[in-house]
């Protein structure tokens, strides 16, 4: 329980971090702690395939990508909206608050609902009466034999991430540089 | 799935794209249309999807990029779409939103300087209310324990302590998100931008062929009623005052169409058999509409999409002239065009249905909405030409008007002249569609 | 006896909610909590395959880490393309696109 809720707090904590930091690299190593911290809390979950691979895809690729951007472009110096003067925010105050309470009373309700029915078993490590396969096993039989189609799908959808970003970025005429005759 | 045959056709076009071949690209393109009337049980949604769809790549120009990337990202968006119409699990609903989305943001952010704006702007959106659909998603399978649709009608009509508390939460998101697709109104602040700022033809393929999927997802879900009539109010109301102060064509056409979203939900709000085939006929006839009036309007060559540019068309360019106005006479519902038709069939059922005070609202903002349409067809007539505008019309002598928009607009005209003589035949596909639901 | 941790499910949402709404002018902190959202999303597949133990709502959360990637890198491609446009990422010089 302590092991958990020590991770719990800090991927809670890094998440206001990430919303409020003032420079976006600060921003992104605070995202890279969440992931962490939340890829801690997976393995205590038990799935431990799925821990691993969601470190390597987003501390991996996901984050390295934000940052290889944020240096490409040289963003490092804007800060948030909020942190100008200007900026005014207190007109999101009501609908922000009648959201959080939506959202808590939701949880809350689930949880004072589903947790007196329950024994108060605090230990993450549930034995499991039946355990024929590991995690990576099981999902295996389940990715490739039930959802070989959507399996697929899900390719298809890494082709079109793939073609959208040579596609964007790629060099063309020039846009914006050119003056062009009667706005566009 | 026999949505793989159109995989393995779509991948085949692909390979054949590569060689740059014109021919053989619609070559391909009419042997999958064969494939997929063929090998798919013949739903009026897929028929419709390949109408948009076929639109698009009928208008695509002799550049480079479209006549590569955006006739491919075209047909993943078609096979994103069908994948939605005959999925049954929240999963598949998922991905195939998804694939098509994502195509999406890459096509609408590809053009001219303002066009990556509009592309930034649905980005951000789009992905915040697919997070929000991807949590709903877990909500309702969390509770119904399985990831099919069919649970979500066992989720909400049950009568258990559970499920009184989370189904609505997950249900409202997963409402949301949709009606964020539909562009209906408390989620349609992207709408007016994204066409403005986006290229042309793929706000034609915006405004037909997603909503198309979307729809029949909707048919697909149980539909609570009090929830989606919500979006039926908002749009109408939205899409009639909205289009009132607009002076550019296009965000004039995204209100129009938030406002054609709100009728033919209403149809689905209904629920009965007549009210469902009153909407997928409404469905039918926006698809024609918006083809029409797109290439039109690619026809016509607009400097800055202002209202005032086609101020005294009818001077020198009658009968382009005379087609606009029937066009937007039809959108605005005056009787002997298919508009009427459509917007009639809807009011009636909806009549039926007993749900009178929607009744009078909806003919209150049809009646409202007939100005603005009306307003274009005295600008494009009566109007004179202002000042500012006689340098830019000298500049331009003719219309683009090729065979292929041309083709298009005279096939479009015909059903929106003619359906109203006998509309059997569209009732006919609609209800034989349906019946393959009940 | 795994959904006591719904609330950290919504706090985490409810952080990705707030931090694109406060940090509106600023892109790439907007996907960042996008990634937030979808990581809390991810949360609650966790916790309720482990409840009710099934495997499908883990191939959810492997298609969503697929699409949340794909996601993030058009994202990421769009802003490199706005930028070589404008030249600058914030969203306050939206304003062309009004009226």
């Amino acid at each position: 329980m302590g092991v958990s809720f020590f991770f719990i707090f800090g991927a809670i904590g890094s998440g206001i971090m990430v919303i409020s930091a003032l420079n976006p690299v600060f921003s992104l190593f605070w995202l890279v702690i969440v992931f962490i911290n939340s890829a801690v809390f997976f393995l205590l979950l038990g799935v431990d395939f799925i821990a691993l691979m969601f470190l390597l895809v987003y501390v991996g690729a996901i984050a390295v990508l934000f940052l290889f951007v944020i240096m490409l472009l040289n963003l490092t110096d804007y800060p948030p909206a909020f942190f100008k003067r200007e900026a005014d925010m207190t007109n999101y105050i009501p609908i922000g608050f009648l959201i959080g309470v939506f959202f808590f009373s939701e949880a809350s309700s689930s949880w004072f609902v589903l947790g007196p029915f329950q024994k108060e078993n605090w230990d993450l490590s549930f034995p499991w009466l039946i355990i024929s396969h590991h995690n990576i096993e099981a999902l295996g039989q389940v990715l490739y034999v039930v959802c070989c189609c959507l399996f697929i799908l899900a390719s298809f959808i890494l082709l079109v991430a793939m073609i959208g970003a040579i596609f964007l970025t790629q060099d063309k005429a020039p846009l914006g540089k050119t003056q062009q005759l009667l706005g566009g | 799935m026999s949505e793989f045959f159109f995989l393995g056709c779509s991948l085949l076009t692909l390979v054949i794209l590569g060689l740059h071949s014109f021919l053989l690209k619609f070559s391909v393109f009419f042997l999958l249309i064969f494939f997929s009337l063929y090998s798919f049980n013949l739903e009026g949604g897929k028929v419709l999807v390949l109408i948009g769809v076929f639109a698009v790549l009928f208008l695509l120009g002799p550049k480079k990029e479209e006549q590569t990337e955006v006739p491919v990202l075209s047909l993943i968006i078609v096979f994103g779409i069908f994948c939605l119409i005959s999925s049954t699990n929240w999963l598949s609903v998922y991905l195939a939103i998804e694939l098509s989305t994502l195509c999406f943001f890459v096509l609408i952010a590809r053009g001219s300087g303002y066009s990556a704006e509009a592309g930034l702007k649905y980005f951000v959106l789009g992905a915040l209310s697919s997070g929000l659909f991807l949590f709903g998603c877990a909500l309702l399978c969390g509770i119904g324990g399985n990831v099919h649709l069919a649970y979500l009608d066992l989720i909400i009509n049950s009568k258990q302590t559970f499920s009184d508390v989370c189904p609505p939460v997950g249900y409202i998101l997963i409402l949301g998100a949709l009606f964020f697709k539909l562009s209906v109104a408390p989620f349609h602040m992207w709408a007016p931008d994204v066409y403005e700022g986006a290229p042309t033809k793929i706000v034609l393929l915006l405004a037909t062929v997603p909503k198309i999927g979307i729809f029949s997802l909707l048919i697909a879900l149980g539909l609570p009623v009090n929830s989606l009539l919500i979006g039926v109010v908002f749009s109408l109301f939205v899409g009639t005052l909205g289009a009132l102060n607009q002076t550019k064509i296009k965000r004039l056409l995204a209100y129009s169409s938030i406002g054609h979203m709100g009728f033919i939900l209403w149809g689905f709000e209904s629920g009965s058999f007549e009210s469902l085939q009153a909407s997928l006929v409404y469905l039918f006839i926006y698809v024609i509409m918006t083809i029409c009036v797109f290439s039109l309007i690619l026809g016509f060559h607009l400097y800055k999409n202002l209202l005032i540019e086609f101020s005294g068309v009818s001077r020198f360019l009658p009968l382009f002239a005379v087609t606009l106005g029937v066009v937007f006479f039809s959108i605005a519902g005056i009787p002997p065009f298919a508009g009427f038709l459509s917007k009639w069939v809807v009011l009636l059922s909806g009549v039926l249905s007993q749900s009178y005070f929607v009744f009078l609202f909806a003919v209150f903002c049809s009646v409202i909405g007939g100005v603005y349409y009306v307003r274009i067809v005295k600008i494009l007539f009566f109007q004179k030409n202002s000042y500012l505008l006689i340098t830019i019309k000298a500049l331009r002598k003719e219309l683009h008007l090729n065979f292929k928009k041309v083709f298009l607009v005279g096939l479009c005209l015909y059903f929106i002249l003619f359906l109203f003589v006998a509309p059997h035949l569209g009732f006919f596909f609609a209800s034989q569609t349906i019946m393959i639901l009940f | 006896m795994y959904y006591k941790y719904l609330v950290v499910v919504m706090v985490l949402f409810l952080l990705g909610g707030w931090g694109v709404v406060l940090n509106r002018g600023h892109f790439i902190i907007m996907i960042v909590s996008i990634e937030l959202v979808l990581l809390a999303t991810f949360f609650f597949f966790l916790i309720n395959s482990k409840e009710i133990d099934a495997l499908i709502e883990q191939v959810f959360m492997i298609m969503g880490l697929t699409i949340a990637a794909a996601e993030s890198s058009i994202g990421l491609a769009l802003l490199v393309a706005y930028y070589r446009i404008r030249g600058t990422i914030v969203l306050k010089s939206f304003s062309s696109l009004r009226g």
